[in-house]
This record gives C-alpha cells, structure tokens and sequence, in this order.
C-alpha cells in the first residue's frame, strides 16, 4: 500500500426489504466505472447463490482466473450475471488492485452494495475523482432507478485507514484489543464505543439516519427532505444547498464550512448520536 | 499423515510444552531464589544497613517468619533507604515477604525439608512441588555422588557429628554439590543447543528430533534444578543460625555466581539492548530478566535458548524454512544481547532467506513475543478464574484426544482444524487467539475454523459460515472472530460475522471482531 494514499469515498444509504436482491444493471454500471480509469483485473466476493463471502472471484469469463497472494482466485464473471439475472444476490463487491498490491485491501477502485443494511459504497484514489461532491453525483447515478436512496455522504480518508469500513462503521482490531475483548469480556460489552461502532449499530439497528438525522457534517452529502425539516437548513445559511432530484437534495460544504456546520447540526439536535436523540 | 505435517506437529506440541512448563519453573525458581536470598542476606558485606536487617531478621525469627503487616513496613521503609545493590529488588523481595507469610518448614532436621502451601504450587500439575525427597533428588542430579562431601568425608571427627545440625549440613553440602553439577549439565546443553541453533541458521535444516531432545533435556534439567535450590533454601532452616549459609558465603563460588556485580551488570546491559531492540516488547524482557535475575548465572544463555528456540520451533512449525533461517538468527542476537534489526535482516539475507521470508520472520517473531507479553500480564480473568475454581457451568469433558494440550473442566479442548491454505500470520494468529481464550477459563467451547456455526450452536442458520474463531461463553454468549486474509475483504468479513450474530437469539450473541495481521501490532 502506497503510504498516505489518499480515497475519496461516496456512501449513499437506502431503504430496503429483506431479500431485496441486486439487479444486472447495476453491475453494468458498476463495470462502466472500472471501464473509464482502464482498472483492470477486477476481484468481486458476493453473499447469494453458491457465492461465499468468505472468497474472492475475477470479474472474467472462465479461464480468466488469477493466481495472486498465495491463492488462486477462479474467474466467475459468467456464473456473477446469472446469479444477478436470477435475483439471487444480496451484495455485491468489486475492487480492482493497485500494482504490486500485497493484499486486496490496496484497492485503487472499490464499489460494494449491500441490499442488507442498505448500502453502497464507491470509493476511488483521489488521483481518479478528486472532488467527493463529484463522486457523490456519480454514485448517486449508478443507483439512481435501483435503489432508494434517502441519504449520503462524501468524505476523503487515508486507503490506510479503511474508508469503506468507515462507511459500514465496522473496526477491526489489534491482537492487543481481542486479547481484552476475551480476557475482560464483561467490561468489554460495556465499553464505551467510538464513533465509527455508533454508526455501525445505527447501521444495523435504528436506522434514523433515512428518517432525517445525521452523521455528521460532510464535503458533500445527499439528504432527503425529513433532513432538510430536522435541521432546518432551508433558507441555507452553510455551503451550498441544491436539488438534486424530485426529493433529495445535494448539500455542499468547503473544508472552512465544516466545523461550522458540524456545530449547526448539533444545535438542531440533527446528529444521530447526540445525548437525546440515542 | 504426511511427514511435514508430523513434524509441524510435533514442533508445535513441543513449543506448547516449554510454554507452560517453562513458566511453572520460573515461578518455582522466583521463589526460592528469593528465599534463599533472604536467607544469605546477612552475610553481605555492605555496611550501614546491616543492623537494621539483623534486628528485623531477629524478629522474623522470633515470629517463626510470620510476617505481620508492621514488619513488611518496617522493612519496605528500611530498604527504601540504604544504599543496596539489591535496592532494585525490593518489589520482588517484598513479594516474597508475602509469600512467607504462606510458607511453614518442617523442624524435623531429618524429615522433609519443603512443606510448602499448596495454593501457590498446586497450580503446577506438571512437577510434583508438593513434596520432595532429597535423597531421591540427589540420586537424581547428573554428577552427583553420595559421601563426597566435606562433612561426610571419612576424616569428620566425633566432635563435628555431635555438633547440631549434623545432618542438615550434610545434605546442605550434598544440595550445593549436586547443583553445581546440575549447573554444569545446563551449561552444556544450553551450548549444545547453541550448536544446534547455529546450524539451522547456516545450513537452514531443521533435525526436529534432536531439537526436541535437547528441549526436553533443558526442561528436565531446569525442573531438577529447581527442585534442588528449594530444598537447599528450606534446609537452611535447619540449621543452627552459625551455620546458616556456610557454602553459600561472600567469596564461595556459589555466592558469586548468583550475586556478583558482573552478573547483575550483564543484566542490565541485556535488559537496555534487549529494550532498544524489541521496544513494543519491553515488558515481556522485563518479565525474563526477573526471572534470569533470580535464577543463576550460568542459566541465562540456557534461558534465552529456551525463548529463542521456542520461537525457532513455532517459525519452523508454521512459516517454513526460510522464516526459520531469519529468526535463527534473530535469536542469537538475544542470545547474546547485541545487535539491531537491521543487522538481523542483513544476516537473513546472506543466509539466503528471501525479503519475504525476512518480512515474515520479523513480523511472526514480533507476535509471538506480544502474544508472550501479553500472557505474562496478570487479567482480570485469570485471577478471578483460576484453573482450581470452576464456575458452575463449565464444560465438562474429561478425554484429551491429543494428550499434548493442557485443559481442564474449565479450560476446554479446543475443537476443529485450521483450515487450509493459511498464511503463516493467519494460522499463528488463529491458534494464539484460541489459546488464550483457552487459557482464561471464560469459556466453555472453543472452536478454530472448521466447524460450522450450526454445528458449534446447535441452531441451523442459513448461509452458514466458519469462522476462524468460535468461543461460547461461560455465561452463554457466543464470540466470534475472523483473521483477514490477503484475498479476503474486510467490510465484508465483518458483515459476514454481523449477519451470522443476527441468526442467533438475543442473549446468545456476543462480540464480533477482524483481525488485519497487517494491523495485529497496533
């Protein structure tokens, strides 16, 4: 991994049904990207069919496989279009290496979608889509028809510090850490949790943030009307607040506008997190 | 069974051995060097504090070494103001202060000398420290033989056997002989070991066999050899106050073995290059050379051919010949206290391992040794759930298939294979996360990698998966962990364990975690 290399990441956050599965289209749209930065190979793992998560498969037609990282990694690409044709697929992730790549962490592409929260994630080297705002508008086209998105935000973060698991609000851990996760089992259940495992429960439990809260204050973040009422940003008094479509609303900030607006959405008790709003 | 698997095997089987016992007589060695310290004490030749130590050794005796809370602070005051040598020892001497207060001796001169409280040593179910019999031991010691000594020679006079304490400074003469011998027998094997160290890393062929016979030699002889320095100390009760000691002076070879500046200043320059070098890794030093300090002279290189052998045997065991050459090489280096990092990689390298070989050498060297460290900390689970205290539902098997690992009805088996193909990292991360949930008694079922989550709860779930690490708790909870590999995507291995959690009922589901081994050392 390229020190300090940095991602521009887009999360866009959709009700969904269970068993709400992934359409051909958006695979289709997902390659377009890939496609116009010339990434190839291409790696997916996906949850339906007789996919594993636990694995990783080219996005290639038979034949195509790769033998990288010590393993040998098959070629489904035709057996990914059939189970996406059949309605089996649950979610979806496609990453393409860096170079000289060690691990598929050190990805300089990567789109997931998770119909299970209701998820996507797309995130890219700065070098390809610099502007998060940017890329928001284009993560928010590739769903656009196929999902409903009530939510999204767009941020830059070190590949390092793992922006996909960011927007799951998933952590991984140290040794250290398991190692007092199972030797103190009992204070670690009620640790205090950092933000990032808050988001993650709020992911996974409540789900206030497609009800009008929110994460936070962001470059760039795609809200639906109950955001604009929770926080009353109309008239807009912080950045730049557009329509984006018939019901969601794209709100811009520059890094100056931050703090402020952060302080803004905690005034109006907006932040999912706040003491009162939990 | 394929050869390599048979030898991975036993390598590892022998690791896991030196592991517990080598921890079990570094607190038997703790023990009674610290007695026997106090003991010989008096006749250090330091000055002013020598008074004051007279008169509260004059009240212990009077107590019949009862310590009372009064004369701990009396003594913790008095140390904490002379000018010692041994100043840096005081926490452990105030230790063992505790500890006497647990230790009674019997008065019979000629009966069993180390009546000692079961709570601290019966927690050792390897080595009978309950009880020894001298003589036995003596037979025992390599180079030993009965009537050698000084007081049993045949020129003792009359006047000598009516003396009191014939009999104890008889076997305090016997002890000191055979342990000098038993020094001896450890000097050569730790060189021995040395040798076979040093061939590994210049020709990178791995004899298992002769491996695990200077291990269980060195095991065998450190278990003897505490044995002996235990009832060398517990005989010195034994003996009148004027005799107390006698081979065990200012100027006996003995003496200056264990206490010589020279000795203590070779540790501390150990402690500094050994701290330089492994920085994250400064606590478990500090745990070995605690353990050295109070054990003798002659066993520190043995003692760092144990550590380093035991990271050699696990490498060999699971990264391959090549991780074996670099850290080979890593371990000299302890061994003999010098060097950097840097100097090891260059070393690797000419010994032929790859960049990858040295990269994972160094990064496999460095978790071990956490995992080292972080087992030697006291936890809050382990003292409140100790090996003899099981909690009400516990599992309760009683067949250890293996009959290499060590479990109770509080320490489970651990269930299921290693999957394969594994990284190094992978499969050395997944047995020490298993181990250690293992060992903290918290846990009624451990399972590693091949048994499924319906299999492990009973419950079908549909999308079934295996994680590398499954524990059920002791209160019902079920913990779940994943070690990334390089092909594997961490959002969605954590996804994966989400889901899996979800499946169960509420009160079952417990925590969920990813481990990157890129980020194990945080």
């Amino acid at each position: 991994m390229i020190a300090g290399q940095i991602t521009t990441s887009a999360a866009l956050y959709f009700e969904s049904e269970d068993g709400q599965s992934i359409l051909p289209l958006w695979l289709e749209r997902a390659r377009a990207l890939f496609a116009q930065y010339d990434l190839s190979p291409i790696f997916f793992t996906a949850s339906g069919g007789d996919f594993l998560l636990d694995d990783c498969y080219v996005l290639a037609q038979a034949g195509g496989a790769i033998s990288k990282w010590g393993e040998v990694f098959a070629a489904r690409g035709g057996d990914l279009a059939n189970a996406l044709h059949n309605g089996d697929l649950e979610l979806l992730g496609l990453d393409s290496p860096r170079a000289g790549a060690d691990n598929r962490g050190d990805w300089r592409a990567k789109l997931s979608v998770a119909s299970t929260p209701g998820k996507i994630y797309v995130g890219v080297d700065e070098d390809l889509i610099p502007d998060p705002s940017a890329l928001l508008r284009r993560a928010y086209d590739m769903a656009k028809g196929l999902f409903n998105v009530r939510y999204g935000i767009a941020y830059k973060l070190p590949l390092a510090q793992n922006p996909d698991c960011y927007a799951s609000g998933f952590v991984t851990s140290s040794v250290s850490e398991v190692f007092e996760m199972i030797r103190h089992r009992d204070q670690w259940g009620n640790r205090k949790k950092n933000p990032v495992e808050l988001w993650g429960d709020e992911l996974n439990g409540r789900r206030r943030h497609l009800a009008g809260l929110f994460r936070g204050a962001y470059p760039a973040s795609i809200l639906s009307e109950s955001h604009i009422q929770t926080a009353a940003l109309l008239p807009c008094e912080i950045g730049n607040l557009s329509e984006l479509d018939a019901s969601l609303w794209l709100w811009e900030l520059s890094d100056r506008d931050l703090p402020a607006a952060e302080e803004f959405l905690k005034a109006r008790a907006a932040l999912f997190n706040q003491a009162g709003t939990t | 069974m394929e050869l390599g698997e048979q030898a991975a095997k036993r390598l590892e089987d022998a690791v896991r051995r030196w592991q517990l016992e080598r921890r079990l007589v570094a607190t038997q060695f703790v023990d009674a060097a610290q007695t026997w310290f106090a003991a010989a004490w008096p006749k250090m030749p330091d000055g002013d504090w020598r008074p004051g130590f007279d008169a509260l050794l004059a009240e212990w005796r009077t107590q019949g070494v009862q310590v009372t809370a009064d004369s701990k602070q009396k003594f913790a005051d008095w140390l904490a103001g002379c000018e010692l040598r041994m100043r840096d020892r005081r926490a452990s001497i105030l230790e063992w202060l505790d500890r006497a207060a647990h230790v009674s001796a019997s008065p019979d001169e000629g009966g069993t000398p180390n009546a000692v409280d079961p709570g601290l040593f019966g927690k050792l179910p390897a080595v009978d420290w309950g009880h020894i019999d001298v003589d036995k031991l003596l037979h025992e010691a390599p180079g030993f033989r009965f009537g050698s000594s000084s007081v049993r020679s045949s020129s003792s006079s009359v006047a000598e056997e009516d003396r009191p304490g014939f009999k104890a400074r008889q076997r305090a003469e016997d002890l000191l002989q055979a342990m000098r011998s038993q020094r001896e027998t450890l000097e050569s094997l730790a060189t021995e070991m040395t040798r076979a160290v040093e061939t590994v890393r210049d020709t990178g062929e791995l004899d298992v066999a002769k491996l695990d016979q200077l291990a269980e030699g060195v095991r065998a002889g450190f278990v003897l050899y505490g044995k002996l320095l235990l009832a060398f100390a517990a005989n010195q009760r034994n003996l009148p106050p004027e005799d107390r000691n006698a081979g065990f002076a200012p100027g006996t070879p003995d003496y200056q073995e264990q206490f010589t500046p020279g000795f203590r200043a070779r540790l501390r320059s150990q402690a500094k290059a050994s701290e330089r070098k492994w920085a994250d890794d400064a606590e478990f030093y500090r745990q070995e050379l605690v353990w050295l300090n109070a054990t003798k002279t002659t066993l520190d290189i043995a003692s760092f051919a144990i550590v380093g052998t035991g990271v050699l045997l696990k490498a060999g065991a699971i990264g391959g010949a090549e991780g074996l050459k670099y850290l080979a090489i890593q371990m000299l280096q302890i061994a003999g206290g010098i060097a950097g990092a840097a100097v090891a990689a260059r070393g690797a390298r000419a010994a032929g391992a790859s960049d990858t070989a040295v990269e994972v050498g160094l990064r496999l060297a460095f978790l071990w040794l956490q995992i080292r460290a972080l087992r030697a900390a006291p936890t809050a689970a382990t003292q409140t759930a100790p090996k003899g205290a099981a909690p009400a539902n516990a599992s309760q098997k009683t067949i250890d298939p293996n009959d290499t690992v060590v479990w109770d009805e509080n320490h489970p088996l651990i269930e299921g294979v290693i999957d394969s193909p594994r990284s190094p990292e992978h499969k050395f991360l997944q047995d020490a996360v298993a181990d250690e949930a293992q060992a903290t008694g918290a846990y009624a079922r451990i399972s590693r990698g091949s048994i499924s989550l319906s299999e492990f709860t009973g419950i079908a779930h549909s999308s079934d998966i295996k994680p590398d690490f499954m524990g059920l708790t002791t209160e019902g909870r079920i913990d779940m962990i994943e070690i990334l590999s390089p092909g594997q995507d961490r959002e969605f291995l954590i996804g994966k364990l989400q889901n899996a959690m979800k499946q169960l009922p509420k009160e079952m589901r417990g925590g969920i975690s990813v481990i990157d081994p890129k980020d194990a050392i945080k």
